[in-house]
């Protein structure tokens, strides 16, 4: 479960990074005038997938695992 | 039953306890704290014309001034913190672990005020931040400053400073503190299980991986917001985000010996919890940082002088026999100082921690000179266009504003003391854990 909703957090980051980059600078835009964010807020996306992606660890340390009794 | 002043008393490194010194030290820093932030506001009632700022070219200044030259200054002295405690654990360097905290810590602050420094530079900062997250294009190096460095780095030495401090707050929480919540919070359930220990070193380890590149590519964003502006002598090459890479290696490493100084003079039992070896390897790594950036600066100096077109020679002209040649020889001046100190420590094999916060402040304020020589001359002398030669010198207001942000950075740190262990608590080394298995 916790190795999930970490591999979890990462895809999910890796792709509102993609998505959030490709829209944010059209590729092949035959002019500067074309090149503005294919819609606001797509920036923020990369911004967010970048946080989502960092949180990863947290949630890896954090959820519960089946051998967390054996203290030491 | 324990009083609370008891329970305050046995809290390790003087958390929860105000001397006199430290009720001074808060009250100075927010004095100048609420100095700087009246000048804001009052800079921001009366417009930009209250800073020595100008148009460039037209009016004979610079757009880009003292608030620049802060951010390129305080994200630069982000990079080591975090980098040495990435280091420190993909190489079990035991020695370091006392400044860990310390040092993502002051990633964390020095990140956080260079990120102040800009929203600051903004005519209309409110308008400036809500713009950024709609329309921000990545086709700006700005773009890399503003997701990787703001979002990326600050994000990792927070997640760092998080989970590397749970078993102190769980440790405190044992002790029975006043606000026990927030330790409680902090620990978030920990319990020191092998297991937990095992998770978190393995993903300490990873995360340290990740830290390396990430913080190299985030950085290299700030030389390169200068590197690729083609029609500004001075600012365009390649050498702008190694060079940048560099000097913020040294810079943040001075910090981080002054800081480590400070703190181990502060705190009763810092002579002890601070050993010399980590003045030892702080002071070896900023020999190699600063040997590196005085190397840049030559390199960088020679190719500016070197049979150059017109513009980059007025340039030449202007740092070296002009009006910033006094702030471009004690800059170099001050990093060949800080320099001869650590080779002669380095050459008597013993680090003292005096002479090394010598050659650190000096290092440090060398820095700030090579930031202020970039970020400056080439928008006063370094015209493409048949301009008069310009003027840029800061007003009480921007130099207010500067002293505020390193008085908001220094009340972070004296806050942070006060309510949680600066140096990690005796910790499991990976002896005692294979000991406990």
């Amino acid at each position: 479960m916790r190795r999930i909703v970490t591999l979890l957090l990462v895809l999910v980051g890796l792709v509102l990074m993609v998505v959030g980059y490709l829209n944010s600078a059209p590729w092949g835009a035959s002019s500067v005038a074309d090149s503005n964010p294919l819609f606001a807020g797509a920036p923020t996306l990369f911004i967010v997938g970048i946080v989502v992606i960092l949180s990863a660890p947290v949630f890896y340390e954090l959820l519960p695992s089946r051998d967390d009794d054996r203290v030491g | 039953m324990v009083t609370d002043t008891k329970v305050k008393k046995s809290l390790p490194q003087g958390i929860g306890r105000f001397t006199a010194g430290w009720i001074l030290f808060f009250s100075l820093t927010t004095i100048i704290l609420i100095v700087g932030i009246l000048a804001f506001i009052y800079e921001s009632q009366m417009g930009m014309t209250v800073t020595g700022m100008r148009d460039i070219g037209t009016q004979g200044g610079a757009t880009w001034g003292l608030y620049v030259v802060m951010v390129e200054y305080f994200i630069g002295v982000s990079l080591a913190g975090l980098v040495l405690v990435a280091f420190a654990n993909v190489f079990d360097v035991m020695s370091l672990r006392p400044i860990s905290r310390l040092a993502v810590l002051l990633t964390a602050v020095s990140l956080t005020v260079g990120l102040m420094a800009v929203v600051i530079d903004l005519g209309n900062p409110i308008r400036g931040i809500i713009n950024m997250f709609l329309y921000v294009r990545p086709q700006s190096a700005f773009f890399g400053t503003f997701t990787l460095v703001a979002a990326g780095v600050l994000m990792t030495s927070l997640v760092f400073l998080f989970l590397n401090g749970r078993r102190d707050a769980m440790l405190l929480v044992e002790m029975d503190p006043p606000r026990q919540w927030f330790y409680r919070l902090w620990a978030s359930g920990y319990r020191d299980t092998d297991a937990e220990w095992e998770r978190h070193r393995r993903v300490i380890f990873w995360l340290s991986i990740l830290v390396g590149p990430l913080v190299v590519i985030a950085l290299s964003t700030e030389g390169l917001v200068f590197g690729i502006q083609v029609g500004r002598p001075g600012w365009f090459g390649a050498l702008q985000g190694p060079d940048f890479i560099v000097l913020a290696a040294a810079s943040g490493l001075a910090n981080l010996i002054v800081l480590t100084a400070i703190v181990r003079k502060v705190l009763d039992t810092g002579t002890s919890l601070i050993g010399s070896i980590v003045f030892k390897w702080l002071g070896g790594l900023l020999l190699a940082a600063s040997a590196a950036a005085l190397y840049f600066q030559i390199v960088a100096l020679f190719t500016l002088l070197y049979a150059t077109p017109g513009a980059e020679r007025r340039l030449a002209d202007a740092l070296i026999r002009g009006p910033y040649a006094w702030i471009f020889w004690l800059g170099l001046a001050l990093l060949v100082f800080g320099i001869v100190v650590l080779v002669v420590q380095a050459a008597r094999g013993t680090w003292g921690v005096a002479p090394l916060v010598v050659a650190a402040v000096a290092i440090s304020t060398s820095a700030v000179a090579e930031r202020y020589l970039t970020v400056i001359p080439s928008q006063t002398h370094g015209m493409m266009l048949p301009y008069e030669p310009g003027y840029y010198f800061p007003t009480w207001v921007e130099f207010a504003v500067v002293a505020g942000l390193f008085a908001f950075g220094a009340l972070v740190f004296g806050i942070f003391m006060k309510v949680f262990p600066i140096i990690p608590l005796k910790s499991r080394t990976k002896q005692e854990v294979l000991a406990d298995a």
